[in-house]
């Protein structure tokens, strides 16, 4: 039995990190949280680190010092990690920023929503695709 | 520089020397005209002079000699032959050169001329081979009489050919009439005609002398048919004066120097035949230095004209050459100054995109945090803490994004540029800003210690916003008593580090450090970018846009910025700013 999954969501807005732990505790299973609240310091974690293995990690776009792209790059670089599913979030975007994020390796791109309910649609939505059991 | 370029269509009256060359330029600027050719060219005041002395010092000479011009001297029957080859090199050269201007003019004066230069040698050559114990004892060739015809045919011709040509050119300068140019076919049947001409008077002279009434008897002048001749010959020459002055008023230089030739050749006649009574006498002599003199005079002008044509042509180049590239220079400056446009018309598109990219996340950003907080309201509209919590939350959200709206706001009004550059004194512009922050000062016990500043030509409002939005952040990014300290110094471009894009010369450097929490170096740069955040929206609130109006103001400013930090030990920003309006464009208007 695989053990509780991990999450780890890299944002430096606190209410965005409070909107995504009431979501998934919505979910109302054995989802671990993480969070760091700026892309240097995850990197610094995720390498130093090497229990730490999220099973998925969601990066903000915009983020003071390192922003989302740089820290995907840094985050592609750790071959520790080359399975983990790696989601973009941001308020908005375009087609084109999506474009280049997937070709840097990242699954997709979230936008921010206006809503917790459905925010834990959408993350449900990604845990099922990735076959991971969990309620709907 | 200017000078020549005023020149260009200039209307000149007075035909000085330096006019003419300046009628060149004009001429060579109205591709096609043929207003000033080698033998077109106008007579100057001065060449009128030349002309008339000179014709002066030839009567002059000519009465001071005339009276021992029958004086006897020794034979010298090779003089003829030498003196003869002189003259036919000298005619022909004049030939060529005229038929050079006839090939550009097409005018039937020239042709007419030049067939009196080309008709010339080869009566001239049977002269000289002619000539009586010149080459053998006895004639080579023709007879007695010989010599003396052909003298007297080339003396009775030419005149004939510039008295035409006086007529033919009062025709062609006359207004209203279009004068057909003269075909090459013409020009070659004329000067067979010429040639054909010369050959009937050599062949007469020669083979057929005999059928001639003799002028000579030995080396002495039959008396009385001969001085008929003669008078003819003298009034040939005197109405081809009288023509070119009549006709062509002497208008051109070359008129005037062929009038000239024409006086030459009367006292040629005069000396050589008139006043003497056969050969080797002083007028023989004589007349023929006459008759010399006559050749050269207008070989001298054309020579001269050509040189100096030729000189005018190369300044002419070079005059152009300097317009050409005064013209690439305009353009060049017009490129670069486009160049400089798209340059700003590209900043502008961007700065519209980041306005677009604003609008689209970071006004959102509040918006959904709302819209979140309400939801969560709602859901917990029984729990009166998390009540409190999330109505707090909406106001922080809503706070925010009035702060987002109003920097956007002033952020903009830069792009606007309609203020005037006027003298500010950073002085009130400092205590303005201080009042601004007097609640924020008092609450965390700042201090501002500063230096006099400057008056500088700037736009009141934009320096403001420099000096809030710096002072701003010292105040805010702070974890005790903020100390921010102002100096002030004027530099010149040397002393500045800055080395590219330097549009003055004095500028002030006003030094604005704190000892707040600072910022690590290796974003001094990034520091300016639009919504570019060093720290935590946790920890410090801000919206990513006060340093990019801080560039902004700086670059409308033609100034420079420099942002130096160390974590935990404050940040010093060191601006330039001119303290002279400068040349470049913007400033002033």
């Amino acid at each position: 039995m695989k053990k509780s999954l991990c999450v780890y969501l890299i944002d430096d807005d606190p209410d965005d990190q409070e909107f995504f732990a009431l979501a998934i505790e919505r979910m109302g299973t054995t989802i671990r949280p993480e969070f760091t609240d700026n892309g240097v310091l995850a990197t610094e974690r995720l390498k130093s680190d090497s229990a730490f293995t999220p099973d998925f990690i969601f990066i903000d776009m915009n983020m003071p010092c390192m922003n989302g792209l740089e820290c995907l790059s840094e985050i592609k670089k750790i071959h520790r990690l080359s399975q983990v599913t790696l989601y973009m979030w941001s308020t908005s975007t375009d087609p084109s920023l999506t474009q280049k994020c997937i070709s840097m390796g990242a699954a997709g791109f979230i936008k921010k929503v206006p809503s917790i309910s459905l925010l834990k649609e959408i993350l449900a939505n990604i845990f099922y695709e990735q076959k991971i059991t969990c309620p709907r | 520089m200017s000078k020549k370029l005023r020149v260009r269509g200039s209307p000149s009256v007075k035909k000085t020397g330096q006019q003419r060359e300046e009628n060149t330029v004009t001429a060579m600027a109205n591709a096609g005209s043929k207003a000033v050719f080698l033998g077109t060219a106008p007579a100057s005041r001065k060449d009128y002079k030349l002309g008339l002395t000179v014709t002066v010092i030839l009567i002059v000479a000519f009465a001071v000699t005339a009276p021992w011009a029958n004086v006897q001297l020794n034979a010298y029957p090779a003089f003829v032959p030498i003196y003869n080859a002189a003259v036919i090199v000298l005619d022909l050269i004049t030939a060529v050169l005229l038929l050079a201007q006839f090939r550009h003019l097409r005018e039937r004066s020239f042709l007419l001329l030049a067939g009196g230069y080309l008709f010339t040698p080869p009566v001239m050559a049977a002269h000289a081979v002619s000539f009586p114990d010149a080459f053998i004892a006895g004639n080579l060739i023709g007879g007695s009489q010989t010599t003396a015809w052909l003298w007297m045919g080339w003396h009775g011709v030419f005149p004939l050919f510039i008295g035409g040509y006086a007529v033919l050119r009062k025709r062609e300068t006359a207004t209203g009439i279009t004068i057909r140019p003269v075909s090459s076919a013409e020009a070659r049947i004329f000067f067979a005609g010429t040639m054909l001409l010369a050959g009937v008077i050599i062949f007469f002279a020669t083979v057929k002398q005999s059928l001639l009434p003799e002028l000579m008897a030995g080396n002495q002048y039959k008396s009385a048919f001969t001085r008929l001749i003669l008078a003819v010959g003298w009034t040939t020459h005197l109405a081809a004066l009288f023509l070119l002055i009549r006709f062509t008023r002497l208008k051109r230089l070359i008129d005037t120097w062929l009038a000239v030739t024409v006086v030459a050749l009367l006292i040629d006649l005069a000396l050589s035949a008139v006043l003497i009574n056969g050969r080797y006498q002083v007028g023989f002599y004589l007349g023929r230095v006459y008759g010399l003199l006559g050749t050269i005079f207008v070989l001298i002008v054309l020579l001269r004209e050509a040189i100096l044509l030729y000189g005018n042509a190369v300044h002419s180049a070079e005059i152009m050459e300097n317009i050409v590239q005064q013209r690439t220079a305009d353009l060049k400056g017009k490129k670069v100054e486009l160049q400089e446009k798209n340059k700003q018309l590209q900043l502008t598109i961007s700065q519209l995109e980041s306005f677009n990219y604003i609008a689209s996340h970071d006004l959102q950003e509040p918006l959904r945090k709302i819209q979140t907080f309400v939801e969560l309201l709602q859901e917990n509209k029984y729990d009166e803490k998390a009540r409190n919590d999330y109505s707090n939350k909406i106001k922080q959200s809503s706070v925010r994004m009035s702060q987002l709206i109003q920097s956007l706001l002033a952020y903009s009004r830069l792009s606007q540029e309609t203020e005037a550059f006027q003298p500010t004194n950073l002085n009130k512009v400092l205590d303005d800003v201080k009042t601004d922050y007097e609640m924020i000062i008092a609450e965390k016990e700042a201090t501002i210690n500063s230096v006099a500043l400057p008056t500088i030509p700037a736009i009141p409002f934009q320096m403001h916003q420099l000096f809030s939005n710096i002072i701003g952040n010292s105040l805010k990014f702070s974890d005790k008593k903020p100390e921010i300290n102002i100096t002030s110094r004027i530099v010149s471009r040397d002393e500045m580090d800055i080395k590219n894009g330097i549009t003055a010369d004095k500028f002030v450097e006003i030094r604005l450090s704190d000892n707040g929490i600072g910022f690590n170096n290796q974003y001094n740069e990034k520091i300016f970018h639009l919504f570019q955040r060093l720290h935590p929206a946790s920890k410090y609130s801000g919206t990513g846009i006060g340093l990019s109006i801080v560039d902004k103001v700086i670059q409308h400013h033609n100034g420079f910025i420099k942002a130096d930090g160390e974590i935990n030990n404050g940040a010093t920003f060191t601006i330039y700013l001119p303290i002279e309006s400068s040349s470049k464009a913007g400033i002033g208007s």
